[in-house]
This record gives structure tokens, sequence and C-alpha cells, in this order.
């Protein structure tokens, strides 16, 4: 090296930060000492110039994550921070002080193990079970891993005040009868994540010794994301279909009122890659009724064909269309889908369906008689399990090999949701800071203890 | 690793069982209309250390209980030999021999109205305190543990250079120190707002984090009461030209000098810790009320890390100055107990800083003069936290 390095000092070896002892020029070499042992790092190059005393990244940062120094948070990027870069007022911001709000993003990052505590001990304080209380928990905590966002943590609020307004009942334990490779499960109205988790392992069980088995399940409450369970399943080695239904809002086209849910379909299944799967999931409506409301409130028009009112014209007025219906996804067709699975859902499964399915809002405590249908298919059995994995791998190279615009790869079902699912795992979860704090507040009002490296600030 | 401290310790034994490091005769008044007194006696006789006071008459409440506290703690600190409490009549003198007496300490008392006057009192006093120098006199040193040290941890004028090195340098001692058996006591709970997380980390129990804590937004909502927000106004523009870009790593950088051990509980404002390890003391950050809390408190001697340079020393507790700023290593070197500006381009490291101060330490336990005693630049007074009536 020519030019001496500048020194840097690293406070601890957990810390993101170092201090430099220089005024540094963009490109200078940079020299970094742990302090507490003397141990000089391995070098890094200045991305900008750095005066002294500044800071200089030691490592990536994405925005939302909280800075390490002196071995505890010093507040947290508000853009991605390249290993080099300066790091202070124009990229990082206390936890005391508000987001810019200018910055669009206030979004912090969370440890997702420590969000899925929380919320196992609010659905306790609000009267669930253990099991059942977990079951949510994991349910809603995957949905953010996999950013799923609609079927995360926002839903927490109303379905604890379901539980509390006796709508749902979550001390129920779900009755489970085994005829063969078909399971009839009676939820009995307990907490829908549950009464799936535990029909899910029913069916894998079953599924392992008959090589396939179906569960029917009624009398079940909203479960979160269909494709959580499917994945369950995937996780087992198996490859797993869902289906479900729930509050009607997908009307027939030109009619005045939904008639069906918009049954999501999810199917999954494992690859070669242990934390990647093959993970369809897919609501059955042209759009989600969450789409619909966000749009609702944010005062935006809805784009064309996705929604009727209740006088069955089409509308593209979001609070009209909260008035009327959504429609099926591929007109006719997607109708008749849903119409189908539906006919192995609920009519099935014994239990409400179609219209006779409770609305949350009209009947907050009402039990919803929700039906799921979950089908297991041992993969071992079928033709072993490494060899199912090899050829979905095979398939998913030969449809990224098909030619065309390289900057725009072709994805298959799943590679996204786990893609996110292991950095969020890695480096938290990002929740917008009025999500974090309502979610703390929620627990305040339940009385819960917060882990106070949940909340991020005072 | 090499010792703790290089040199065996020693300190003067007193009757209470502990040691001190310093074999001083006081005088301190009671309340501030015997000032004039206190200070006459202090120049007839030297050698004597003068302990005026600020207030003490319509005092209450807690403030009142704070100010007791602390001139108790002062007159029965093991760094004094011999006190004579001065009151002018003899209910003020009364409240403070009944506290020393408890913190196992027996001291002189002078009234002004019943000696009669200043010329009967000062002749009083002198004849009283010629009598304390000579029997301060016959006291030999012993040898001391440094599980018998208390040290008192305190950083002012701040810069880059204290978050960097001066406080993690003093850190590190500091963590030797309390494996050793010792007793460090910090302050200034408003510089650890920002540095819960640490705080939560570090108390012994949860019940400790929340005294942390609460003792900690006390100040912040004080602040707020006042119109002053101090997580908004921290860092200033100052800090921030530093470096510093949040309140997080002010304080981090603040709580450095504290190590990493346990925290064992909060004392109030001059209140002896009352076992051995880390403790925080509930006293504002302003330097001479600070190091007065540390002194009233029991520290036989305040460590105290300064970037841009602070010249204040407690009468009662030598106080040594450390710093790494290379120009107050350059420009305030007779105010400099400690200078660490050689760390800064590493020609020593991190626990060569620690030995530096160690070694000062020692040096301080056994007799040498810290700059601020040489210098005289010598301040005592208790923080007030209410009105007088």
């Amino acid at each position: 090296m020519a030019v001496a390095a500048t020194r840097a000092i690293l406070l601890t070896a957990k810390d993101d930060v170092a201090a430099v002892l220089g005024a540094l020029p963009a490109n200078g070499e940079v020299s970094v000492t742990l302090s507490t042992s003397g141990e000089v790092q391995r070098p890094l190059t200045a991305r900008c110039a750095i005066p002294f005393g500044h800071k200089i990244a030691v490592r990536p940062l994405v925005v939302g994550q909280k800075i390490i120094r002196y071995g505890y948070p010093i507040g947290v990027a508000t853009r991605d921070i390249g290993e080099g870069e300066h790091v202070h007022s124009h990229n990082m911001r206390s936890l005391l002080s508000p987001a810019d709000p200018h910055s669009g993003d206030d979004r912090i990052l969370h440890d997702a193990a420590q969000l899925r505590d929380l919320v196992t001990a609010c659905l306790r304080a609000a009267g669930a079970t253990e099991p059942a209380a977990r079951a949510m928990a994991d349910a809603l905590t995957e949905a953010h891993l996999r950013g799923v966002e609609t079927h995360g943590l926002r839903r927490l609020r109303p379905y604890i005040e379901r539980i509390r307004a006796g709508g749902v009942d979550a001390a129920a334990e779900p009755a489970i009868e085994h005829h063969q490779a078909l399971i009839r499960v009676d939820g009995r109205n307990g907490i829908g994540h549950y009464v799936a988790q535990r029909a899910a392992a029913a069916a894998v069980d079953a599924a392992r010794r008959l090589g396939i088995a179906i569960a029917l399940i009624r009398n079940s409450n909203h479960f979160g994301f269909a494709g959580y369970y499917a994945g369950l399943i995937a996780r087992s080695g198996q490859l797993g279909l869902v289906i479900s239904n729930g509050q009607v809002c997908v009307a027939p086209e030109g009619r005045m009122r939904p008639f069906l849910s918009n049954n999501p379909l999810a199917i999954a299944a494992p690859t070669g890659d242990p934390d990647a799967f093959l993970e369809l999931d897919l609501a059955t409506s042209v759009t989600s009724r969450a789409n619909v409301v966000q749009a609702a409130k944010n005062g935006q028009r809805l784009p064309p064909g996705w929604a009727q009112d209740n006088e069955g014209r089409m509308t593209r007025d979001a609070a009209a269309a909260l008035d009327g219906s959504l429609l099926a996804l591929a007109g006719d067709r997607g109708f008749a889908l849903l119409f189908a699975l539906e006919a192995m859902t609920g009519v099935l499964a014994g239990g409400a369906y179609a219209d006779q399915v409770s609305s949350k809002e009209s009947a907050p405590h009402a039990p919803e008689g929700t039906a799921h249908t979950i089908i297991a298919i041992d993969l071992d059995l079928a033709l072993g399990t490494a060899t199912y994995a090899a050829r979905l791998d095979d398939m998913i190279a030969r449809l990224r090999a098909v030619p065309g615009d390289a900057a725009r790869p072709v994805r298959y079902p799943g590679e996204r949701r786990w893609r996110l699912r292991r950095q969020r795992l890695r480096d938290g979860i990002p929740l917008a800071k009025a999500d974090a704090d309502d979610l703390m507040k929620l627990a305040a009002e339940l009385g819960v203890t917060v882990d106070p490296a949940l909340t991020g600030s005072r | 690793m090499t010792k703790l401290f290089d040199q065996p310790l020693t300190g003067y034994l007193r009757d209470d069982g502990r040691k001190g490091i310093r074999n001083l005769v006081a005088v301190l008044a009671a309340a501030d209309n015997v000032n004039p007194l206190v200070r006459q006696l202090a120049e007839r006789v030297p050698g004597t250390v003068c302990l005026p006071a600020s207030y003490g008459r319509g005092q209450m409440g807690k403030d009142f209980e704070l100010a007791l506290r602390a001139m108790a703690g002062l007159a029965a600190h093991q760094n004094v030999a011999a006190c004579l409490v001065v009151s002018f009549e003899p209910e003020s003198s009364q409240r403070i021999t009944q506290r020393t007496a408890k913190l196992g300490r027996t001291v002189e008392t002078l009234c002004f109205l019943e000696a009669g006057g200043l010329e009967a009192s000062l002749a009083k006093g002198e004849r009283i305190l010629r009598r304390l120098h000579e029997r301060a006199a016959q006291a030999a040193r012993v040898p001391m543990s440094p599980a018998e040290l208390v040290i008192g941890l305190e950083c002012g004028g701040s810069d880059t250079t204290s978050g960097l090195f001066g406080n993690p340098a003093l850190g590190l001692l500091t963590d030797r120190f309390i494996d050793a058996g010792g007793t460090a006591v910090f302050s200034e709970p408003v510089e650890c707002l920002g540095g819960e997380d640490l705080l939560r980390a570090r108390a012994v129990s949860p019940a400790v984090a929340r005294q942390l804590l609460e003792t900690v937004h006390a100040y912040d909502e004080m602040a707020k009461d006042n119109g002053v927000d101090l997580a908004g106004t921290n860092p200033t523009p100052d800090n921030m030209a530093g470096g510093l870009t949040s309140i997080e790593e002010k304080s981090l950088g603040a709580l450095a000098k504290t190590g990493s051990r346990p925290i064992q509980g909060v004392l109030a404002y001059g209140e002896s810790a009352p076992r051995s390890g880390v403790w925080m003391m509930d006293a504002p950050a302003a330097a001479v009320e600070n190091i007065t809390a540390l002194a009233a408190g029991g520290a036989h001697l305040i460590c105290f890390v300064t970037g841009t340079g602070n010249p204040s020393g407690h009468p009662i507790s030598p106080t040594i100055k450390i710093s790494a700023n290379p120009h107050t290593v350059t420009q305030m070197p007779s105010h400099l107990d400690v200078p660490l500006a050689d760390m800064l381009d590493g020609s020593i490291d991190l626990a060569q800083g620690a030995a530096r101060i160690a070694a000062c330490i020692t040096r301080v336990i056994n007799g040498a003069e810290t700059a601020a005693e040489r210098l005289r630049y010598l301040e005592t007074n208790i923080s007030r936290i209410g009105p007088s009536v």
C-alpha cells in the first residue's frame, strides 16, 4: 500500500460502525482495530470522504436495521448503507426521534422470535390455550417473514376482539376423527390457525402411513394465509394442498350481492433447498379485500375490472366496492373454479358454505362456521422425496432457461416469499412505527410485559 | 494479566474500620450563615479543608434531606481524619452529628451563639482544630486492598476522544477493579438517556432495571417540565460535528467509563454504596455538584475523564483528570493527571491506557497529589432540588 491506511476504532466486536481517526478521502484505505483486543480487522475502503471521529459502516446495513455501537443500538438505518459508507444523520436516526415524515419509511426491524413470543403472550392473556396461542403467533409471524403483511399482525387486534366478544372459543380443542385416509375435523369454533395446524399435522401423519390423506374441517375460523398450512406439509417432505372458504365477498358478474368467498388455493412442495419451497397461494378474486380497504382509506380509485357496486354494476369507487362485491379472477372461468373449490370445501366438510359463512362485521358474536380442506401427499411413497425435489428443481431450472429479458428473471411460485423469509430471519421483520406502536399498546391493554428489546425505543 | 495496581496500596485506618487515602482535618458549615466563621478558621489553621455551605436556612422536604445526607457524608468521609461541624445554633450541627454517628464517625461541633460571637468562636474553633490536627498527625498508613476502595467515575467536557479512548480505557480499568472486589459509583443519570438498552442489560435484576430507568426518565421529565427536550436537543451541534449522530451513542460513550459489570442499584445523592460492585448515583451532571455527591457518598477518589478540559477537583476526594484530546494534553498539561493522547495513533492500546490510569490511582492513593490538589482548583457544592421558605 503506497499511502498508509487511516486507522478506525471498533469499540466492540458486535459493532456495525467504527470511528475513523483521520480525515478520510473517498476511496481511502481504512485499517479497523477492535479496541478491546487490539486485533486488526480486514481492511475497508471508504466509499466517500469521512471526517475525523465520524463513523464508517464495517458491514452492509439495511433500511430499518438497528445500528450497533458500544454493543448496543444507537439508532436505525434510514436507508440501505453499504460497507465503507459514512454513517451519520443523512442515513441514520436516533430511535428516540421520530422518523422524517418525508422519508416515507419509518419501519424498524424486529426480531421474529421476539415478535412471536409477544403475540403468544397477548393471545394467552386473551384466553387462548398455549398451543392455540403458539399456532396463531407462528402463522402471523410467518406472514411477515414471507411478506404476506395483509395476513399479519394488523389482524391480531380484530382476532382478539372477536375472542373477547365470544365469537371465537379460544380454549376449544378440535375433535379429530380418522376414517382411513379421510380425516373429519370439527373445529368447535376454535382459533382457525390452531384448528388448521392440528388438521395439517393429522393429515401429514396419516399420509406418511397411507400415501395420501385429506382433512375436511368444519366449524373453524379465519386461519390467516393458506400458504402457511401448505408450507407446513411441504416442510414435512410432503406435497400440501389447502383450500378454505371464508367471509362472502365475490359475486357472479352482474349480480347485486356477493355469493362466495374468494376461496384461497395453496399448493406447496419441497425443493432441493431446505430453505426454499414451491408455494402457490392465491385468492380466487381479482384482488384481495384488503387491497380494496386500503384504496378506500387512501381515497384511491380502483383499477377497472376489480369490483361491482351493490347494483351489480362495475365500479372503480373503492367505497362502493366494499358495499358491493369483488369479482372472481379470470372472469367466468374463475368464478367456475371458485364454485368448484367451495364444492370441495364448505359443502364437502359438512360446514357452512357460500353465503352461509357468517360475516365478522355484521355479526361479531356469531361463529363464522368457516371450512377448510387440507390434502397431504407423501412424496416418499409417491416416488421418493429426494427424487421429487430433484425433479422440481429441474423444472425450476428449465423455467429460468426460457429465453427472454435477462434483467427480468422469471420466478416460480414461492421464490420471493422464501427468499424474503431467509433475509428477514437474519435481519429482522420490518414493522411500520404505527403498527409496532399498536402492537405494544395492545400488549399493554392486555397486561402483557413487553420485552424492552422489542419496543425499539423507550 | 498484570496486577491491577502496580504497588501495594495503603490507607489511614479510621475508628469505624474503614480506611482513608488522605488524612484531612475539615471544618464544615452547617448553613451559609456561618460561612465567614469557617473560612476564617481554615485560614487560621493552615492545612484545614474548608467546606462552606451554599444554603441551609429554610430548606425543607427532600431538598433538606439531601443536604443533610451530603453534609454528613462529607463530615464522616474516610479521607477526613477529623471534622469540626460549625453551626449558628446548636440544632443545625446536631442534625448532622446524629447522622455522622449513624455512619460510624464522631465529629466535633462548634456553635456560634453558644460560644458568644465571632471572636470567641474563632478562639474556641482554633483550639479544637489544632487538637484535631495533632491527633490526625499520629495516624500511620496501613495496607489497604482494592476491595476496601470506592472509586467515583465522572466525565465532563466530553468530546470525540472521551467516547473513543478516555471512557473505554477507564471502563476497562473499572471492570478489573470490580473483579478485584472494588466499588465504583457513576452518576449523571441524565447522560444515560438513550442508553436504556445498556442499563436493562446490565442491571443486576429486573427490579434494579426499573429503578435505573425511572431515575433516568425522571430527569427527562424534569427537563420537559422546564421546557427542555433533552432527546430533541442532543446531540448538540458540536457533538454532531464531532461525529455523534444520536443521543444513544452520546450516552453509551459516557457509560463506557462504567465498564461492563452488573449494576447493583441506584444510590441517592451522597448516599454510600451498601456493598461492592457498580452503582449509579442520582446526581446531576454539573461537575462540581457531581463530584460533591460522589465524595459525600464515600468515594476515596474520583476518576474524571475530560475531552476539552475540566479543572475541578473535590477537596475531600482526590480527582484524577484523564484526557485523550491531543489539544488539551498540549495546552493544559498541568491540569491533567493521565494524558492518553497517544491512544489516537495506536502508540498505546486500550489495556495500556487502563494501566496508565491504574498507575496514577496507585500513586494518588499512596499520597501523591492530583493536578487539582496541586493547583488548589478544588470546589465543593451540594445540589439543590427544592426552594427555601
